[in-house]
């Protein structure tokens, strides 16, 4: 089996717990992953087991991001012309599904029932802004495996801070440069290139 | 009654207290009369009216002595009888003189005595002018019968001299006690009187300045007494009138104050606001140019042609919305700096707002709203045509954005020597609370987190400066969540039909 890193959400998920109390026993050193350059944490499945069993939690193989299948995006936002934009920049990857929302309300129901691997999101949206959208996502253990990339027009120093809290896997300013857009959605999906 | 009067009640007892010394002297001096007249001085008087009573009496008996002798004698010879008669007349003088001595000593006795006295004397002159008469044994009985009264009554003189003594003592010592009787009684009076109008003062004073104290700034005393209290509380009242007025004026700062804090930080907000807006307006369209241009570079090998115009397309509608908004922005600070000039032609209204509305139809229909023209056929009026578009797309524009579903009705007629442009939806309205800042520029209404639409607020602003430019005004009427109609009046119908 290939040897697989999952991130804090990720191992919450996959350990049946809230991504705070997996936060306190890192804290308290019960569990030690590895951490990435910038400082986020990995663990293995193989320390979770053992973890797990240490605890006598049960896992949840559900929960691991599928490990083959075409990865889903989701992309929520109300400009248009953005949508078309992500939609033919995906066309460089092959292996993957996409879908579009264009209000927050819209884009929480599909993330829900669809479970995405990735999220394109905006901020600034009619019914449901961007920030209250990932607020529920992360309330939720059972889309603890979302990555999350937010672009937004509209990021002042506050909005950032109060999506800082929420830990978006990236956060990009529109406009958004094609190269950069690529490279973040092949990384945060692990997509390969057609 | 005030401590004034109290003070004055006592300058009174004082002025009683002076008149009653006084009258005591005045009583002491009367009695001074008496008071000289010791009991020895009455014993000693007590003589002096025996020995003189004795002296009478011996002169009476030499009197009646020279009269027998005259008489008996006044056969013998005329030198005889006249020597008897100057006897006689000598000794009734004497008997006067000693009756006139006893004059002094009759003062202060009763009438009687005083009168016996002067009946002596007159018995007296009775004896002198009777001569060698026999009538003068009725002179000499008169006087006999008046010296027996006196010395009869002399003890009785005596006593009752002694007894007048005493009684000026005895009313000395009344008015003594009086005089310190009635001292006491006011100066008591007056002490137990200002002690009490003075308490009572003070607790007026001091209730007065707790009421004060407790926060009742209008508190001011009513009952002024001319007196030193009524002089503090008087000064109380102009203290605490300062001071009301001075915290009035301190109030009445901080109002202004919270006021002006309160328009600062709406000023902040609203600019936060609008660079926001702005940022996101401007990043939006320049989003898609970016990103379009990239992707056909990038990728122009692969594209097929539909999707170069498609590409191209989304470009070119991106630029030119961020051109509208640049030349919104530059007319709306040139109509702030008063440089911006309308261009008048003649042309027909109608015309030019049924070719902007074609811009706009599209959209209307992409949200399935009914749109209702009613343009007459023609409309000449003298304005300038880019500015009475820009209006039209504005407010049509808006009619769009803000009805979900519905209708939108634009009406243009001739009204009272004027073009009237109407636009009327059924879309969300505008809270009343915002109509005051309508049209203020770069202000968006907030309609809410349920409700969100592009836009840096410029539209409405500009429209009404554009307006004004033409002599013309922009009015409204919106109720929250039934739909807003706009009226752009226009006075400026064309010489020409």
């Amino acid at each position: 089996m290939e040897k697989k890193l999952l991130t804090t959400n990720e191992a919450a998920a996959y350990l049946g717990v809230s991504r705070s109390s997996l936060a306190n026993w890192i804290r308290q050193g019960r569990i030690s992953g590895g951490v990435t350059p910038g400082g986020h944490y990995r663990f293995t499945e193989a320390e979770l087991d053992e973890f797990a069993r240490s605890r006598g939690l049960e896992v949840r193989k559900s929960a691991l991001p599928a490990a083959s299948g075409p990865k889903k995006i989701l992309v929520v936002d109300d400009d248009e012309a953005f949508c078309e934009y992500v939609r033919d920049a995906l066309e460089a990857f092959r292996d993957y599904e996409l879908r579009e929302a264009h209000d927050g309300m819209e884009g929480a129901m599909t993330a829900g029932s669809w479970k995405p691997d990735l999220l394109i999101l905006d901020i600034r949206m009619p019914s449901m802004n961007g920030a209250e959208l990932l607020r529920l996502i992360r309330a939720n253990p059972e889309m603890g495996g979302i990555r999350v990339l937010v672009a937004s027009a509209h990021l002042s120093a506050e909005r950032k801070a109060e999506l800082e809290p929420l830990e978006p896997d990236l956060i990009l300013d529109k406009p958004v440069h094609l190269a950069k857009l690529v490279a973040s959605i092949q990384k945060l999906a692990e997509l390969e290139l057609a | 009654m005030n401590l004034r009067d109290a003070g004055n009640f006592r300058a009174f007892s004082l002025i009683l207290y002076l008149l009653f010394s006084l009258l005591f002297t005045a009583v002491i001096l009367i009695s001074g009369r008496f008071s000289r007249i010791s009991f020895a001085e009455a014993l000693d008087l007590n003589e002096r009216t025996s020995s003189r009573l004795a002296s009478l009496r011996s002169a009476l008996a030499d009197a009646r002595l020279a009269a027998e002798t005259g008489i008996s004698n006044s056969s013998d010879s005329e030198v005889a009888e006249a020597q008897s008669a100057s006897a006689l007349l000598r000794s009734a003088l004497a008997l006067k003189a000693e009756a006139e001595r006893m004059q002094p000593l009759a003062y202060g006795q009763s009438p009687e005595f005083r009168q016996a006295v002067r009946g002596v004397e007159e018995a007296a002159d009775q004896i002198r002018d009777a001569g060698l008469s026999s009538s003068v044994f009725s002179g000499f009985a008169e006087a006999e019968r008046r010296i027996s009264f006196l010395e009869l009554h002399q003890g009785e003189a005596t006593a009752r001299l002694a007894g007048r003594l005493q009684r000026s003592y005895w009313i000395l010592a009344a008015v003594l006690f009086l005089f310190f009787l009635f001292s006491f009684l006011f100066v008591f009076g007056s002490f137990v009187l200002q002690g009490r109008v003075l308490k009572a003062s003070l607790q007026s004073l001091s209730g007065g300045t707790r009421e004060f104290r407790n926060g009742n700034m209008e508190y001011r005393f009513r009952d002024i007494t001319p007196d030193e209290i009524g002089q503090v509380k008087y000064d109380f009242n102009i203290m605490a009138h300062r001071l009301s007025a001075q915290a009035k004026t301190l109030q009445s700062a901080n109002l202004e104050l919270r006021d002006q804090a309160e328009k600062l930080i709406a000023a902040h907000q609203h600019k936060d606001r609008f660079l926001s807006n702005m940022s996101h307006e401007l990043r939006t369209p320049l989003s898609a140019i970016i990103g379009f241009s990239e992707l056909l570079s990038d990728r122009a090998e692969k594209l097929t042609p539909e999707k170069i115009r498609s590409h191209a397309g989304r470009i070119q509608t991106a630029a030119q919305h961020l051109f509208d908004l640049i030349v919104a922005l530059l007319d709306l600070a040139k109509s702030g700096a008063g440089v911006l000039k309308p261009v008048f032609s003649d042309f027909d209204m109608a015309a030019a707002v049924r070719e902007a509305a074609s811009f706009l139809i599209p959209q209307a229909e992409k949200k399935s709203l009914a749109v209702h023209l009613n343009l007459p056929d023609t409309l000449m009026v003298h304005a300038d045509q880019r500015m009475i578009k820009q209006i039209f797309l504005n407010l049509f524009g808006n009619a769009v954005k803000y009805t979900p579903s519905g209708s939108v009705t634009v009406s243009l007629a001739e009204e009272n020597g004027a073009a009237v442009l109407t636009v009327a939806d059924t879309g969300i309205g505008i809270p009343a609370s915002e109509h005051r800042n309508l049209f203020t520029d770069f202000y968006r209404v907030d309609h809410g987190p349920g409700f969100l639409a592009d836009g840096v607020g410029i539209g409405l602003a500009l429209s009404r400066r554009l307006a004004a430019l033409h002599g013309g005004e922009i009015t409204f009427e919106s109720e929250e969540g039934r739909g807003s109609t706009f009226y752009f009046r226009c006075p400026c119908l064309s010489s020409r039909k």
